[in-house]
C-alpha cells in the first residue's frame, strides 16, 4: 500500500515561526513510524515546510496514497487537520491518521469526520498494526480498528471508539533505525541556527523530572528509555551531515549512559559535531563529563534556564537553581560548547523584572539566549490549573511567543519589554563568541558561510521580533478564550509560585500574589492514560 | 457566480479509473487536445457548437462530465491549503475582511464573463442558455439582490468599507490577475474554452471551496445572514444544475469540443490556485507586513539570502520597492472601473 506521511507547515505560509530561522528539524516522528512499515508498504514523506503550497494536492492526486498520516504538536494542530481534510477531499477513500504530542494529550480536538484514526503515544508498533488491519479491511471499506492499542477510531456511526493504551517499547534498541532516505530530497536543508547541514536523531525518550509547564513526562509517563551507546554512534556515523541534532528532551540524565557513550565515541574516533538538550544542573554537577562530551563533538547544548530567580524556578517545579545555571554556563563556555538558554518571562512581570532577567543573561555570557513567555501548553499541569483563565484558545498563539494569560503590564508595554530581549542581551552573545573562538579557533572560519547564512536570515526575522506591534497584530481579534470573555485581568489570576519558597518570601511577594490564592500545582494526574479504564470497559465517545 | 448545479448523478457515478489517472495533475493536465495554461489561443480550432449531436453521444459525454468533475474537485485550485486552513483555523473577522476585500472584485465581474460569452455564442441555442443563466445571476432567487450586493453585506459585517468606496479602491493584485486571465479566456479563447472556465471551472469548484470557508466563517461568529453569499453557493439548486449539465452535454458532442471545455476549466482553476496563494499572502501580511519570505521547494543560495537581507535592510531600497508597488497599484483599475471595463 502507498502511505504518504506529511509534515505540516507550522502556520499559514509566511507567518513568524521558529522554523524560519532558529531550528528546522527533520520530521523524525514520520521517518521513524514510516520505517516501521517500510518492509511491506511504499512510504513517502512530504515535508510541507520545504515545499510549494500545492505540493500536497499534487502528491495526493498523482500518487494516490491509500493512507495519509500527519503529526502535530499544539501549535500546528490546525495545519495537521487541514492536511487530513484536504487528503479526504482529494482522495475520499484514503485512511487518515494523526499522531504526535497534541493528538495524544488532546485527542478530542481531532474528533472530526476527516480523521479516521488518532494515534496516541509511541507510533511505530501502532502504525504497523493499523497497516496490517487496513490491508485486510480496505477492500471492504471497513474502518474498524478495535483492539489496536493506542488508537481512537470512528465507527460506522461516527462514534469515536477508544482502545486501550499502547505500552511503550521496552528497549529503544528494538525499534528500527529511522530511515533517513525517506527525506533524502530535503537533505541539507535542516538546521539549528548556523549549524547546518544537520541531521536529527533521538537517543532516548522521556524525562524523569516533572516540570509543570512541560508535557514530555506526561507523554512518556515519567519513564525514560535509552538507546545503547553502540547504536547511537552507529547512527551518528551513518549521517552524511557534519552536524547531528540529538532530539532528546533531556539527554543529560543518566551518568552511566553518558560515560558509556563517551567511551564508545572515543573508541571509534567519531568525527561529528553534535548538539542536544539537557539540564543545567547535570552540566553544573559533572564538569569533567561535559569536557569529555565537548571533546567528542558536543558543540551546543540547549537548556531550559527558565529564570534568574529560584522562586520562579520552584514555581515551575524545575528543581534547579540560578547558581546551577550560572555554573553550567561557565563550564560549557570553557569547553567550547555554545550554550543555548531558554528563558521564560511571565505575564505578571513588571518592567524591573524584565530588566533583571536581561542583566542576568548579560552576566552569563550565554551564546544563544532564547526568550519565551510562560504558556500553559495543553497536556501540562499548568494548563489544567489555568485553562479557564486563558485569553485565547487559538493554538497558534501557544508558541511561547504570545501571552495567552492576562499580563500585568498593558499588553503593548509587555510586548515592548519582551521585544527588547535580543537588543538587551547583545553583550552576552558577543562575549560568548569570544569564548567560543578561544576554545575552538578553527570552527568559525570553517563554517563561515553557514554563519553568514544564519545572520542574513535571522536579521530578517528579528525585524519582526523587534517590533512589539507585530505581536499585537498577531493576536488582534483572537483573544477570545474563557478568561477573555469573562474580562479577567492579571489580578484575577494567582500565578504559580514556588511552594518551598513561599513561606520565606511571603513578604517580598505580596504584590505578585495580589488578588488570588496560591494555586496548588500538585494536581492529581489526569492524563490521557486515564482513558484506558474507560476503553477497556469498551466505552466509546 | 451560478448557484451550484451539483449534477448529482455525476457525483454519484464512480469515476472510471482512467479518468482518475487523467486527473492526476502534472503531465496529464494538457489532456487530449488540451493545453497548458500558457498556451496560445487557438481560434481556428473552434469546433461546431451544435445541439444536434447531443442525442448520439450521451454516454460518452456523460462519462466525460463525470471524469471532469473528479478532475476539478481534486484540483489544487479547489483544494488549496489556505481553504483547508479556513476550515480548521480560528481566523478572526479581521482576517476574513482581508479575504473578502481580495475576493470581492471577482464577484463583481462574474456576470461580465457570461455577457461576453453570450455575445460570442455561436448558436442561438447557446445564447438562450447563457441568457437564462445570466437572468439568474442578476439576482433572481436571492430576493432581487445580485451577488455583488450580497457580498457587500458580508464585507460590511467584517468592518470593511470597500463596497462603499468601489470608485476609489484599486483592485488588489491577486484579483486583478484572476480577472484578467478570465477575460482573456472568454474573449480570446474558443467559445467552449470560455464555457469550460465559467461553467464547470466555477460551478463545480465553488461549492467545494466554500464548503471549506463556511465553517471558518461560522467559527469567526458571522451570522447566517452575513454569510448568505457563501451558503447560497453551496446550496443545491437543481434547476440550475440541470441547465449546466444539459449545456455541457449538448455542446460537448465531439472529442474536440470536450477537450476545449476541459481546457477552459483547468485554465480557470490554475488561475484560482494562484489567486488563493495571493489571498493567503494578503491575510498573513496584514498581521505581519514584514513576514519572512517562505523558502519553497528549492533552497536559496547564500548570495540570495544576503541580497534579500541587504535589500530589506536598506530604507532606500525598501522605499523603492514600496514606490514600485504603489506604481503598479496605480496602473490597476478601481473596482468600479474593473466592472465598467467588463461592460464595454
Ligand atoms: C524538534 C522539535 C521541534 C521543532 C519542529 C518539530 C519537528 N518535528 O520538526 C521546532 C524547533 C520547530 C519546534 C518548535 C516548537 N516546539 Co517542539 N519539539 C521538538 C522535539 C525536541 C523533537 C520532536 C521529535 O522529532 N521527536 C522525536 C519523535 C520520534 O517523537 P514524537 O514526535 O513524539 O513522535 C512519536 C509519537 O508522538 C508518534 N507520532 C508522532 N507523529 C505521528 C504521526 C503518525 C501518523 C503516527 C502513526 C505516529 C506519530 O510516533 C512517534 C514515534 O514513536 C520535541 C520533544 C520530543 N522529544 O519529542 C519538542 C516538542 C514537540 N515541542 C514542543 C513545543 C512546546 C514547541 C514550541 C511550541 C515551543 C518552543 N519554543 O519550542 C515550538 C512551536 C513551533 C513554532 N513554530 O513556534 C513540545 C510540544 C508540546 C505540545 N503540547 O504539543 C515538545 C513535546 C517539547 C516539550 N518539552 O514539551 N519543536
Ligand atoms: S522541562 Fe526538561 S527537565 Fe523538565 S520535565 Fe520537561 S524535559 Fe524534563
Ligand atoms: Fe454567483
Amino acid at each position: 500500500m502507498r502511505v504518504l506521511l506529511v509534515m505540516p507547515t507550522p502556520f499559514e505560509n509566511g507567518r513568524l515561526g521558529l522554523e524560519n530561522v532558529v531550528w528546522l528539524s527533520e520530521p523524525v516522528a514520520l521517518t521513524s513510524v514510516g520505517t516501521a512499515i517500510q518492509d511491506r508498504h511504499e512510504v513517502r514523506v512530504l515535508d510541507l515546510r520545504l515545499e510549494e503550497e500545492d505540493a500536497l494536492v499534487r502528491a495526493l492526486s498523482t500518487w494516490k496514497p491509500d493512507v495519509v498520516g500527519t503529526t502535530s504538536m499544539t501549535t500546528d494542530a490546525y495545519q495537521a487537520k487541514a492536511v487530513l481534510r484536504t487528503a479526504k477531499n482529494v482522495c475520499p477513500d484514503v485512511l487518515t491518521l494523526v499522531g504526535g504530542h497534541h493528538p495524544t494529550l488532546c485527542p478530542d480536538e481531532f474528533d472530526v469526520d476527516y480523521v479516521d484514526v488518532i494515534v496516541q503515544g509511541e507510533g511505530e508498533h501502532t502504525l504497523r498494526e493499523i497497516m496490517e488491519r487496513w490491508t485486510k479491511q480496505r477492500e471492504a471499506g471497513d474502518r474498524t480498528f478495535d483492539g489496536v492499542r493506542g488508537t481512537r477510531w470512528r465507527d460506522a456511526n461516527g462514534v469515536r471508539r477508544v482502545n486501550a493504551k499502547r505500552e511503550q517499547t521496552a528497549s529503544l534498541d528494538d525499534l528500527p533505525v529511522p530511515n533517513r532516505r525517506l527525506i533524502e530530497k530535503y537533505q541539507g536543508r535542516y538546521f539549528f541556527t548556523a549549524f547546518r547541514p544537520m541531521a536529527s536523531i533521538f537517543t532516548s525518550r522521556g524525562c524523569s523530572f516533572d516540570c509543570n509547564f512541560c508535557a514530555i513526562w506526561e507523554f512518556y509517563e515519567r519513564r525514560t528509555r535509552f538507546l545503547s551507546a553502540k547504536k547511537i554512534v552507529d547512527q551518528m556515523e551513518a549521517c552524511a551531515e557534519p552536524f547531528v541534532f540529538v532530539l532528546d528532551d533531556n539527554f543529560l540524565t543518566n551518568k552511566r549512559r553518558v560515560v558509556e557513550l563517551c567511551d564508545e565515541m572515543e573508541r571509534r574516533g567519531l568525527k561529528k559535531y553534535w548538539m542536544t538538550q539537557g539540564r543545567t544542573d547535570f552540566a553544573a554537577d559533572n564538569p569533567e563529563l561535559v569536557a569529555r562530551l565537548a571533546k567528542n563533538g558536543l558543540v551546543m547544548l540547549l537548556s531550559g534556564f527558565e529564570s534568574n530567580d529560584d522562586d520562579n524556578l520552584a514555581a515551575l517545579r524545575k528543581k534547579s537553581s540560578w547558581q546551577k545555571n550560572l555554573r553550567a554556563n561557565e563550564i560549557l563556555r570553557e569547553n567550547g560548547v555554545v550554550s543555548t538558554g531558554i528563558f521564560m518571562v511571565r505575564p505578571d512581570w513588571t518592567k524591573e523584572q524584565f530588566a533583571g532577567l536581561y542583566d542576568y543573561v548579560n552576566s552569563l555570557d550565554i551564546g544563544i539566549p532564547l526568550f519565551t513567555i510562560l504558556t500553559p501548553l495543553p497536556g501540562t499541569q499548568l494548563y489544567r490549573a489555568y485553562r479557564d483563565k486563558l485569553l485565547t484558545d487559538d493554538h497558534r498563539l501557544f508558541d511561547l511567543l504570545h501571552a495567552v494569560l492576562p499580563t500585568r503590564l498593558p499588553r503593548e508595554e509587555f510586548y515592548g519589554e519582551f521585544c527588547r530581549a535580543y537588543d538587551a542581551t547583545e553583550k552576552s552573545v558577543r562575549s560568548a563568541y569570544k569564548w567560543f573562538f578561544k576554545a575552538r579557533p578553527t570552527f568559525i572560519p570553517e563554517n563561515i558561510t553557514s554563519i553568514v547564512w544564519f545572520y542574513a536570515r535571522t536579521w530578517r526575522y528579528q525585524r519582526i521580533h523587534r517590533d512589539h506591534r507585530s505581536f499585537l497584530r498577531d493576536e488582534e481579534g483572537l483573544l477570545n478564550g474563557p478568561g477573555a470573555k469573562a474580562g479577567l485581568t492579571w489580578e484575577d489570576i494567582a500565578y504559580p509560585k514556588g511552594d518551598e519558597h513561599v513561606a520565606a518570601k511571603a513578604a517580598d511577594d505580596a504584590p505578585a500574589a495580589a488578588g488570588g490564592k496560591l494555586v496548588k500545582l500538585r494536581i492529581p494526574r489526569r492524563i490521557w492514560a486515564d482513558d484506558v479504564a474507560e476503553a477497556s470497559a469498551g466505552v466509546g465517545r | 457566480m451560478m448557484r451550484d448545479a451539483s449534477a448529482v448523478e455525476a457525483r454519484e457515478a464512480p469515476p472510471s479509473s482512467d479518468a482518475r489517472a487523467e486527473a492526476a495533475g502534472g503531465a496529464a493536465l494538457g489532456g487530449p487536445g488540451g493545453a497548458s495554461s500558457g498556451a496560445a489561443p487557438q481560434p481556428s480550432s473552434e469546433p461546431r457548437v451544435s445541439a444536434s449531436a447531443a442525442s448520439g453521444v450521451t454516454a460518452e459525454a456523460r462519462r466525460f462530465l463525470a471524469d471532469l468533475r473528479v478532475e476539478i474537485e481534486s484540483h489544487p485550485g479547489v483544494n488549496h491549503l489556505f481553504l483547508g486552513r479556513c476550515a480548521t483555523s480560528p481566523f478572526a473577522r479581521q482576517d476574513y475582511r482581508v479575504f473578502g476585500e481580495n475576493h470581492y472584485p471577482l464577484v463583481c465581474v462574474f456576470t461580465s464573463y457570461l455577457e461576453r460569452l453570450l455575445v460570442r455564442a455561436p448558436t442561438s441555442d447557446a445564447k438562450l442558455w447563457l441568457a437564462k443563466v445570466l437572468v439568474d445571476e442578476y439576482g433572481e432567487g436571492s430576493e432581487g439582490e445580485d451577488h455583488a450586493t450580497l457580498y457587500g453585506h458580508f464585507l460590511r459585517s467584517c468592518g470593511s468599507t470597500v463596497p462603499d468606496r468601489a470608485d476609489v479602491v484599486k483592485v488588489p493584485a491577486p484579483a486583478f490577475e484572476f480577472v484578467r486571465e478570465h477575460r482573456r479566456i472568454v474573449s480570446e479563447e474558443p467559445f467552449l474554452v470560455g464555457l469550460g472556465a465559467v461553467g464547470p471551472g466555477h460551478e463545480w469548484a465553488i461549492p467545494k471551496m466554500f464548503d471549506a470557508v463556511i465553517p471558518g466563517l461560522r467559527r469567526a461568529g458571522f451570522t447566517p445572514d452575513e454569510i448568505g453569499y457563501f451558503t447560497l453557493h453551496v446550496e443545491q439548486d437543481v434547476d440550475h444544475g440541470a441547465w449546466l449539465e444539459e449545456a455541457l452535454l449538448r455542446f460537448g458532442g465531439t472529442h474536440e469540443a470536450r477537450a476545449q471545455i476541459r481546457r477552459g476549466a483547468i485554465l480557470s482553476l490554475e488561475a484560482r490556485a494562484r489567486f488563493w496563494s495571493g489571498v493567503q499572502r494578503a491575510v498573513v501580511r496584514w498581521r505581519q507586513p514584514n513576514a519572512v519570505r517562505v523558502d519553497g521547494a528549492s533552497p536559496r543560495t547564500i548570495a540570495r539570502e544576503i541580497l534579500m537581507t541587504a535589500w530589506d535592510g536598506s530604507p532606500r531600497l525598501r522605499a523603492l520597492e514600496a514606490g514600485y508597488d504603489s506604481f503598479l497599484a496605480t496602473r490597476r483599475p478601481t473596482i468600479r472601473e474593473l466592472v465598467e471595463q467588463g461592460r464595454r
